[in-house]
């Protein structure tokens, strides 16, 4: 019977006092003697034709060890659709694309002879707005995207720049749109963005005596980069060894593979020595994975008591050159495409569009911080507009137990009821019907909004997570696991549900780095899956070295395994407690009164996956079970407006999220603040720039603005709801990217109370806040 | 990555001047760096020999007596205006504008010297230096001179300043009447930005009023045309007449922070709160007194 020493308490952090003191060592960190630096060739054009590649200068400039270009190495690579390779073959495709890499002795000869090489391109028009892109007769970014490999789950479209179609067709549209009373269309845009870890990516490659290749990466995906380079770059699975050290922040992009793959073609031509990469700030921001710009039309049909009858929502996601990670964050927004109510007609069409622009990928909450800056403005403009409050409106609507979402898809006591009340109450809801009108003379003005959210993880339905447990002489404990500390905790967490299981002291649990050699295997740190499914293999694991510290005790003692406990790391006898010894005991085997050994060395293992995940159908996105879970939470802000200048500061923010069971209450807390503020700075300031050629004109904090700590709002009530999750490790689900899914809207919804305005576009710049206050106003005078 | 060049350090201001002279258009004065090495990374700016001026005699530091003009050190780091108890009682608006350059860390490097010298429009310091009516003492070919603040700026990235000449001191006149100061600075986050517009105003017990705009032109400007409004009436009306007057007064262009159209509104709305706040912070200092 486990204890529950270690579960919801504030524990210190397993890699604070190393990250405090710098001893924690990134990928960037490592140095190896006769290191090799790369250097990338990155394209000057959004679309050309590669005419003409002469790497004879840079070859012949002393310190350069190789060069490579696209045609060294074509394979085509990705996490589920194979529509990339590491360089840029007869075609680049967007602005800042590599088409060829350098390794040379340091990095400057590496930088030269970059610049020695010289490019023929043949400009092609380049595809940068969404709406030409989807037109009859557009000019395709990939004409053989019918011949790429794709998983089974995506639906590209042949002859078009549609590389995923993902639909909801739930009950009967037509007839939903006939009952409703009044129907609601608008259109909203979300722009790119990009992910702004502190630590930009870097990777060091190592092609051996033994043909294996070894890369020592800032990853959230150890494993899944193994897979991908093995699956896609055709090296046997165990000739890829990937390292993990600590991830200075992935936000998901640090997913899947990513530039690792130009160090692979470089590292195979200087064999045995070890090439670095560290992207600089600009590459960070257009050369890795970006957040893929949306653009939507959302149509609700609603009855006069304010009951949704149907919902028709199409979205159209700019999704850059390359989507072999981008088509899922397409099929995410299309089967959440519900968000946290319960509407009986649905249609829902979610396109993933190639374009000449950044590649697009994982970010934070993919597809639904998008999809919820739409529903629930959407939702709040109509509560507006039929004169209801708005959380009366939402209560109206809200998914209840025996729901059904999107997918049809019947829901067991979803906690969103909780999580929208608790939020209202912490912000001091009051009822609201119809905009806020600005007084004359008023130059400040201050308001509420709130929004909700749900989520699921967004991964392959068969996503599994390992665990091994592995009792040291002096007894602490090695957790061995393929899960990444990318910041958000996750090897805190998981020392503690072993501690907890094995009844060992928090302080002894060691979580080891990850070694795709060594390490137990994890699909990918991504999703906000960790806690739920790495976590219940760790309990699988740790119940089973537990197992046998029990049984060795036993012998020890000569007692009956029932009568025997573990406790801060020592084991005793139930009903003798005077008879206990330290755990170490019992680490290697135990050697018996007569000298003789029993048992062996305790190492415990177990694993999990989500049972039941069944593929929704291909025609209407319907399924008994589409996803492992699904985490609702509600946010509700205060802000105050400069009528003045258009300015928006946030003030308040109260954010309730049912996590199902809190294991850690601090690092819950701080995953949620984290959360809100980038919620915030996307809401305000976030927004990748292009030139009309598709180059990206702010790749640097200059002018990518993120919030400062001086924009962080004074007051961050952060709360949970614990309705369990039925195969989450005492009932815990993620919460990881949710908690920055409904700042955004939340804040657009306190904009209209304040002033009866909406701006669709995200950010909410001080600028277009002016301009449509200026409007308003102007229009009230008409 | 950068390209190779030579670091020399100047010991006296006529071994800077000689260098610089020598060096040409391939050499560059060094202060604290912080906008210089970023535009040598872009390659931007490629000088083959940075001669570093940091050693000379009264370029770093600030004296500062009551009664007397404040001198200030060109390659004085801005955390040291900062963080200088006469600069924030007597001079605070200098304190403030200071202040909300980058961040702590580039403030801890960054020099007041440099930050004119760049010359961008948006500099913080300079509408500051413009409503004190600042003196620029140089040193060049010429030995020394004195330059009016108001003449310093050319253009954007370009001063007065001729080839082997340099920054060394920043006067700021001793103050003959109580005055108070507003630094307002529209920025996109509430710290570490650049100017979207700023609005320095400086009101004095003698009745005048000094106003100054960054981000809103080829150069911050002072906008005496509106200042003036306000020497016979500070009423609501003419304050209103006065930020009309900046506003007309304002150049701006679209870039990538800002429409032209917003920052011209901004530079009405805000010189207003910039006139209201300072006239208000001065009739406070007399009532105390």
């Amino acid at each position: 019977m486990a204890r529950e020493d270690y579960l919801g308490v504030g524990v210190i952090r397993n890699d604070a006092a190393e990250k405090v003191t710098g001893a924690a060592r990134y990928a960037g960190d490592l140095k190896f003697a006769g290191m090799l630096y790369a250097k990338l060739l990155r394209s000057k054009h959004a679309h050309a034709r590669i005419v003409r590649i002469d790497t004879r200068k840079a070859q012949d400039l002393p310190g350069v060890k190789a060069v490579v270009t696209g045609k060294d190495f074509p394979n085509r690579m990705g996490l589920y659709l194979k529509d990339r390779t590491p360089y840029a073959v007869d075609k680049v495709r967007y602005y800042g694309e590599a088409v060829a890499g350098v390794a040379a002795e340091s990095l400057e000869i590496a930088e030269e002879a970059a610049r020695l090489i010289e490019v023929e391109y043949e400009e092609l028009p380049p595809v940068l707005d969404l709406r030409e892109a989807i037109k009859p007769g557009a000019c395709l970014v990939h004409p053989d995207l019918d011949t790429y490999e794709i998983g089974a789950a995506f639906f590209p479209i042949p002859n078009t720049n549609i590389s995923n179609h993902f639909r909801v067709r739930k009950g009967d549209i037509e007839k939903g749109f006939a009952e409703a009373d009044l129907v609601f269309e608008r259109e909203y845009y979300v722009p790119h963005i990009q992910h702004s870890p502190i630590e930009p990516h870097a990777a060091i490659a190592l092609y051996d005596r033994n043909d294996k290749l070894t890369i020592w990466a800032s990853s959230q995906s150890p494993f899944a980069m193994r897979n991908i380079l093995s699956h896609s770059l055709g090296f046997p699975m165990n000739k890829v060894r990937v390292i993990g050290p600590y991830v200075g922040g992935g936000f998901g992009g640090k997913a899947g593979l990513n530039v690792e793959a130009t160090l692979v073609p470089l590292a195979m031509k200087c064999r045995n020595v070890p090439i670095r990469l560290v992207c600089t700030r600009e590459e960070e921001f257009r050369d890795t994975f970006v957040r893929q710009g949306m653009l939507c039309r959302l149509k609700t049909g609603v009855k006069h008591d304010g009951r949704f009858t149907a919902q028709e929502f199409e979205m159209y996601w700019d999704a850059g050159a390359y989507t072999e990670y981008g088509v899922n964050v397409t099929r995410a927004a299309g089967y959440s495409s519900s968000g946290v109510y319960d509407i009986p007609n649905m249609k829902t069409d979610s396109y993933c569009v190639y374009t000449n622009k950044p590649v697009g990928g994982p970010l934070r909450g993919f597809g639904h911080s998008e999809n919820h800056w739409a529903m629930e403005q959407h939702i709040d403009q109509i509560a507006h507009e039929l004169g209801i409050d708005p959380v009366q409106l939402r209560r109206i609507n809200l998914q209840r137990d025996g729901s059904t979402n999107a997918t049809g898809q019947v829901l067991r006591n979803p906690g969103i009821e909780q999580c929208l009340e608790r939020a209202a109450e912490l912000i001091g809801w009051q009822e609201v019907s119809g905009p806020g009108v600005i007084g004359p003379g008023v130059k400040k003005v201050r308001a509420k909004g709130i929004a909700c959210m749900t989520k699921a993880p967004a991964m392959p339905n068969d996503a599994a997570s390992s665990a091994i447990v592995k009792l040291n002489d002096d007894g602490t404990v090695y957790l061995s696991i393929g899960a990444q500390e990318l910041g958000q905790g996750s090897f805190t967490v998981l020392a503690q549900i072993l501690a907890n299981e094995l009844g060992v002291r928090y302080e002894d649990v060691r979580v080891q780095p990850i070694d795709t050699d060594y390490s137990a295997y994890e699909w990918q740190t991504v999703a906000s899956r960790i806690t739920y499914s790495c976590g219940r293999a760790v309990i699988a694991a740790a119940k089973d070295a537990r197992h046998q510290v029990l049984e060795h005790a036993a012998r020890y003692f000569g007692v009956p395994v029932e009568d025997i406990d573990i406790a801060e790391s020592k084991v005793f006898v139930k009903s003798d407690p005077e008879r206990c010894v330290h755990i170490s005991t019992f680490s290697l085997g135990v050697t018996l009164p007569d000298f003789s050994g029993y048992g062996g060395p305790v190492v415990g293992r177990g694993t999990f996956i989500p049972e039941g995940i069944t593929a929704m159908n291909p025609e209407t996105g319907q399924s008994e079970k589409p996803v492992a879970n699904w985490t609702y939470g509600a946010q509700a802000v205060e802000i105050e407006l400069d009528v003045e200048t258009g300015k928006i500061d946030v003030l308040k923010v109260a954010a309730v999220y049912d996590a199902g069971r809190v294991i850690n209450p601090v690092t819950a807390a701080t995953q949620v603040e984290g959360g809100v503020v980038q919620g915030i700075s996307i809401g305000l300031l976030e927004e990748m720039k292009f030139s009309e050629q598709g180059k990206l004109l702010n790749p640097s904090y200059v002018d990518y603005k993120i919030s400062t700590a001086a924009d962080i709002p004074d007051e961050l009530l952060v709360d949970f709801v614990e309705v369990p999750q039925e195969d989450g490790p005492y009932g815990a689900r993620g919460i990881g990217e949710h908690v920055m899914v409904p700042t955004p809207p939340a804040i657009a919804n306190a904009l209209y109370h304040a002033a009866g305005i909406r701006v669709r576009t995200l950010p909410m710049t001080s600028e277009k806040v002016y301009w449509a206050l200026k409007e308003r106003v102007s229009a009230s005078l008409r | 990555m950068l390209l190779p060049f030579d670091y020399v350090r100047a010991r006296t201001k006529e071994d800077a001047v000689n260098l610089a002279i020598e060096a040409g258009p391939n050499g560059s004065f060094l202060a604290g760096g912080t906008d210089l090495f970023v535009r040598m990374y872009d390659r931007q700016h490629k000088p083959k020999i940075l001669i570093d001026v940091k050693e000379i005699e009264g370029i770093e530091g600030i004296e500062c007596q009551n009664g007397e003009d404040l001198s200030i050190g060109a390659a004085s780091p801005l955390n040291m205006l900062v963080r200088n108890k006469f600069i924030r009682s007597e001079y605070g608006l200098l304190a403030q504008a200071a202040h909300s350059v980058g961040s702590l860390q580039v403030r801890n490097r960054a020099s007041i010297g440099g930050n004119i010298c760049n010359a961008s429009p948006a500099a913080d310091t300079a509408p500051t230096l413009l409503v004190y009516e600042a003196e620029i003492e140089t040193w060049g070919p010429k030995n020394s001179r004195l330059i009016s603040i108001g003449e310093f700026f050319t253009g954007p990235g370009k001063t007065v300043l001729e080839q082997g000449e340099f920054v060394h001191k920043i006067r700021i006149p001793k103050k003959d009447t109580e005055s108070y100061g507003v630094y307002l600075k529209l920025g996109r986050t509430n710290s570490v930005d650049l100017s979207i517009v700023s609005v320095a105003c400086l009101a004095l017990a003698s009745g005048e009023v000094r106003i100054a705009l960054g981000a809103v032109a080829s150069t911050p400007i002072r906008v005496r045309k509106a200042e003036s409004v306000l020497l016979n009436s500070k009423d609501e009306e003419a304050i209103a007449r006065a930020a009309s007057l900046a506003r007309e007064m304002a150049v701006p262009i679209t870039d990538i922070r800002a429409g032209e159209e917003y920052r011209l509104e901004m530079t009405e709305v805000m010189t207003g709160n910039a006139i209201r706040q300072a006239l208000a912070g001065l009739a406070a200092i007399g009532e105390v007194k």
